[in-house]
Formats: C-alpha cells, sequence, structure tokens
C-alpha cells in the first residue's frame, strides 16, 4: 500500500513547491495520480502480457469468489458485476472450500450464481487455460493442450476456458464441462480513484517512485512537454519489472 | 514402485527448469513415458525371462466371426502387446478343459501352442501333430488371435498372459503404480529430457514477437547439423 500523502510530498519536493500554493490537491496532485494509476495499469497491463509480471504482484487487488457453473458449464457476468474488476486472473475448476460439505446444497440451474459466502476457497490442483476464440476450436481435440475432450476422466484431465463479451454480459465456458460444478475465479481488482490525500493506492510501495514520476510528468503536461505522456515504453515495462522482482 | 506423479512431475519439473514458460502438460508428460517406457521395457523383457510384467487376463471372451467365412474362433487382444519374434509377447493362452459343478472354478487348463497359418496345412497332415481340443494353436492376425483346433468347442472365454504395451489411452490416476523396471528409470528420464529439451527449443528459436524482423539473441542457436564446428578462417583480402 502506497499513502497518497507520500507520493504528494514527493511531487511537492520535486516540484520545489513545498510552501507554495500553485499546485493544489483537487486540481493538480490528484488528478495528475489518478493519471499516473491509470499509466501504471497500462504498463503493468503490459508485463503481465509478455509474461514479465503476474498477478501476484498487485495481491492487495485480488479477489477471489466461488461460483457455481450453469448446467451448460458457464459462468455469466453481468457488466455491473464486473465494473471494478481489471482482469479475471485465474479459474480454478473444483476448488476445495471451508467447509468441505457445499453449503447450500448445488442446484441443477440452467445459469450460473454465486456459490454461498459462507464457504471459503481453500485451494484446488487444477488451473484453467484462458483460450483465445481462434484455438478454441483446434485445442478442443488435442489430448494435451488444456481444455481438451479427449481426457476427461482421472488426474490428467485439464481445463481451459473462454470468456467472450457483449456490451452487457461477459460470458466464460469451461471445458471439459463441470456442469453445475463448483469453479472458484480470482479476480484482480482496479485501483479505485484517489478521491483526497488521505486515501491509500493499493499497489505495492516499491512502485511509489515510478508512481509519482508519473504523476510529475502529467503536472508538467501543462507545461507544454507532452511529447511521450501517453506512450507506455520498453523502458516503462523494464522499469516496473526490475522494481517488482 | 514409482507412480505416476512422481515421475511424471519429476520429468516437467526437470523441464520446467530451463523453460520456465513453456506449457507441458502432465498428459504430454505421460504419453512420453508410455512411448519411451514401451522402447525400454520391450528390451527389459525380452532379455529377462522374469514374470515381473506379464499381464494376465482370466476371461477373454471368445468371438466367432461367422461373415468372414473363417472357421476358427478368435480373441480380441484385450490389450496391446509387444511384437516379439515367433509372437512371445503372447506368453500363453489356455483354456479350461474341465470346471466345477457349478462352474464357477476351472481345474484344468489347456495350453494352446503357437503357429502360423501356413504351418497350419502341414500341422493338418501329421496325427501327432494335428489339431484339435486336447492339442489347440493359435494364430495371430493383427488384433486378433484365431484358436484352431477347438472349432467344435463351446469355449466361451480363454486366459491369457501377455506381455503388454502401455495403454495410452487409458484413464490414469497419478497414484496408479508405473509399471516399469525401477533401474531403468535413470535412462527413461534422461530420454525424455532431451527429447522434450530439443522440442522446446524450436519454438523459442520461431517465438511469433508480431515483427516481421529477427531480433538479435533470438535466432536459432543450435548449430544446424552438417555444419563444421569450426569458423573458416578469416582471408586477409590484402594478402597476396
Amino acid at each position: 500500500m502506497i499513502n497518497v500523502s507520500d507520493i504528494v510530498i514527493d511531487m511537492k519536493a520535486a516540484l520545489d513547491a513545498e510552501g507554495s500554493d500553485y499546485y493544489t490537491e483537487a486540481e493538480d496532485y490528484i488528478p495528475a495520480i489518478n493519471r499516473a494509476m491509470d499509466h501504471v495499469i497500462a504498463i503493468f497491463n503490459r508485463a503481465f502480457s509478455e509474461n514479465k509480471l503476474s498477478e501476484e504482484n498487485l495481491r492487495e487487488l485480488i479477489d477471489i469468489k466461488l461460483y457455481q457453473l450453469s448446467s451448460s458449464s458457464s459462468l455469466t457476468f453481468t457488466a455491473e458485476t464486473l465494473n471494478d474488476v481489471w482482469t479475471i486472473s485465474a479459474i480454478y475448476p473444483l476448488p476445495r472450500t471451508l467447509p468441505l460439505v457445499p453449503t447450500p446444497p448445488l442446484s441443477t440451474s440452467a445459469s450460473s450464481q454465486e456459490y454461498a459466502s459462507t464457504n471459503k476457497f481453500l485451494g484446488g490442483n487444477k488451473s484453467a487455460k484462458k483460450r483465445t476464440l481462434e484455438d478454441w476450436n483446434d485445442t478442443e481435440g488435442n489430448p494435451f493442450e488444456k481444455g481438451n475432450t479427449t481426457i476427461i476422466t482421472g488426474d490428467l484431465v485439464e481445463y481451459a476456458y473462454l470468456p467472450f463479451s457483449s456490451q452487457t454480459i461477459t460470458n466464460i465456458i469451461i471445458r471439459p464441462a463441470i456442469n453445475n460444478g463448483v469453479c472458484g475465479v480470482a479476480f484482480l481488482m482496479y485501483p479505485p480513484r484517489v478521491e483526497d490525500s488521505a486515501g491509500r493506492i493499493p499497489f505495492p510501495s516499491v512502485v511509489r517512485n515510478l508512481l509519482s514520476s508519473k504523476a510529475l510528468r502529467y503536472i508538467s503536461e501543462k507545461q507544454g512537454d507532452s511529447s511521450t505522456l501517453l506512450s507506455v515504453t520498453d523502458i516503462d515495462v523494464k522499469e516496473l519489472t526490475e522494481l517488482l522482482t | 514402485m514409482n507412480t505416476y506423479r512422481y515421475v511424471a512431475n519429476d520429468i516437467r519439473t526437470s523441464l520446467k527448469q530451463i523453460y520456465d514458460d513453456a506449457e507441458i502438460s502432465l498428459s504430454l508428460v505421460v504419453y512420453w513415458m508410455h512411448i519411451f517406457g514401451d522402447a525400454l521395457k520391450k528390451q527389459h523383457i525380452e532379455k529377462y525371462s522374469s514374470g515381473a510384467f506379464l499381464s494376465i487376463f482370466r476371461s477373454v471372451p471368445v468371438e466367432r466371426d461367422v461373415d468372414a467365412n473363417m472357421p476358427y474362433p478368435f480373441v480380441e487382444l484385450p490389450q496391446g502387446i509387444y511384437d516379439y519374434d515367433l509372437d512371445k509377447g503372447i506368453e500363453y493362452i489356455t483354456y479350461p478343459y474341465a470346471y466345477t459343478r457349478n462352474r464357477e472354478q476351472m481345474v484344468g487348463h489347456i495350453k494352446f501352442t503357437r503357429t502360423t497359418f501356413n504351418a497350419l496345412e502341414r500341422l493338418n497332415m501329421r496325427e501327432e501333430e494335428r489339431p484339435s481340443p486336447s492339442n489347440p494353436y493359435f494364430v495371430r492376425s493383427g488384433e486378433r488371435v484365431y484358436l484352431v483346433g477347438v472349432e467344435r468347442v463351446n469355449l466361451l472365454t480363454v486366459e491369457m498372459g501377455l506381455s503388454t504395451t502401455f495403454d495410452v489411452t487409458a484413464a490414469i490416476s497419478l497414484d496408479d503404480p508405473f509399471d516399469f523396471p525401477e533401474h531403468l528409470l535413470p535412462l527413461l528420464r534422461r530420454q525424455i529430457l532431451e527429447m522434450g529439451r530439443f522440442v522446446l527449443m524450436v519454438p523459442d528459436n520461431l517465438r511469433n514477437d508480431g515483427t516481421s524482423q529477427d531480433i538479435e539473441g533470438t535466432v536459432p542457436s543450435t548449430r544446424p547439423m552438417g555444419t563444421a564446428l569450426q569458423q573458416p578462417q578469416q582471408v586477409d583480402q590484402n594478402a597476396v
């Protein structure tokens, strides 16, 4: 966690604006910090896509919920449910839960639903792999790919999921089918927007310097230097990776 | 005995030491264990006369193919077997010649002798070798084993002792014992790792990075086969 006030102090020091009221919290620091957070999120996205970092680096933002799949082995989320979700980090088919006995008893519903909040995710020995629209079909018959339907019993069953969205809902299909089975979904949540300097940012503390330097660049935008503000460069990713590894 | 869990995870973990981003599914490692294991196990059984890897199938159903105009009853091999010389992958086939009164237990067996379709004609010419219920033969043709000499016997099942291969399509529990000579595990492990490293090396070199240009360091790092180890000596253009 990073205190917003610490970033503001860093920025004031860099701007040599201590004691000055030229930059105000509401109009300068907080908007710049929020935009810097967006920028850092973009850097994280690129680092995730290049397998340079994993979502565990943002453990403060991870939330795991249990769902019961529909009778056609799918999960449906409404747009409201995913409003604050940055990305779905992992799907754990048939996890161990606490208590072990399902409460309430599993239904045979045609639609998916959130599982009893009294049950906690304990772990499991399977993770589903995210597939693309293109390779979803290609991998179905390949017994060595996750999500194949050739090996559907025994310990070698390996799951995959395919997300696809419309404007209002997001559907996730899990294969091989575990109709009405329970699965855990690990969400990476967006960090909440900063309202004032009393807040905290749920990023690792090592990102503090990166965040404050990016925020400074947004303030400097007003001063005319905006040449590289909106692009995510390899240097950004390298810097973030080095900070977190 | 080692289980699939230990052997497969050992190999996968070892491969991941080098290629940590590689996707190596456990089903792929188990498949490699089976195909490499078959090659080594076949040699082991050939070399040592031991019952350690003999699979016994007590009641293999006997079928009759009336449409194919084949007079002999046959059995389908219940599992793949090693293809040894003289069909030695079939250790024995017997059928009971007597049951207890309630037909629950067999009390005597007659063993089938191996032959070929080619030799059958000659066998029929000699009284002491002629196929009969007391002197039956078997002939293998693909996955079928024809039973010669028992055409007039109401034979329902036979017992088979087979040197079976691994069944790659069977549902595996990782805690099942891996039916393989323990002392050959280091060899199996090494063979799979060598092959795995070769397989994993290729896609890394041909990584699709979204550009049409080679990036320095991603070109194949192994020496193409047939090329010399030594670099050709630099020729001094100025030398005469």
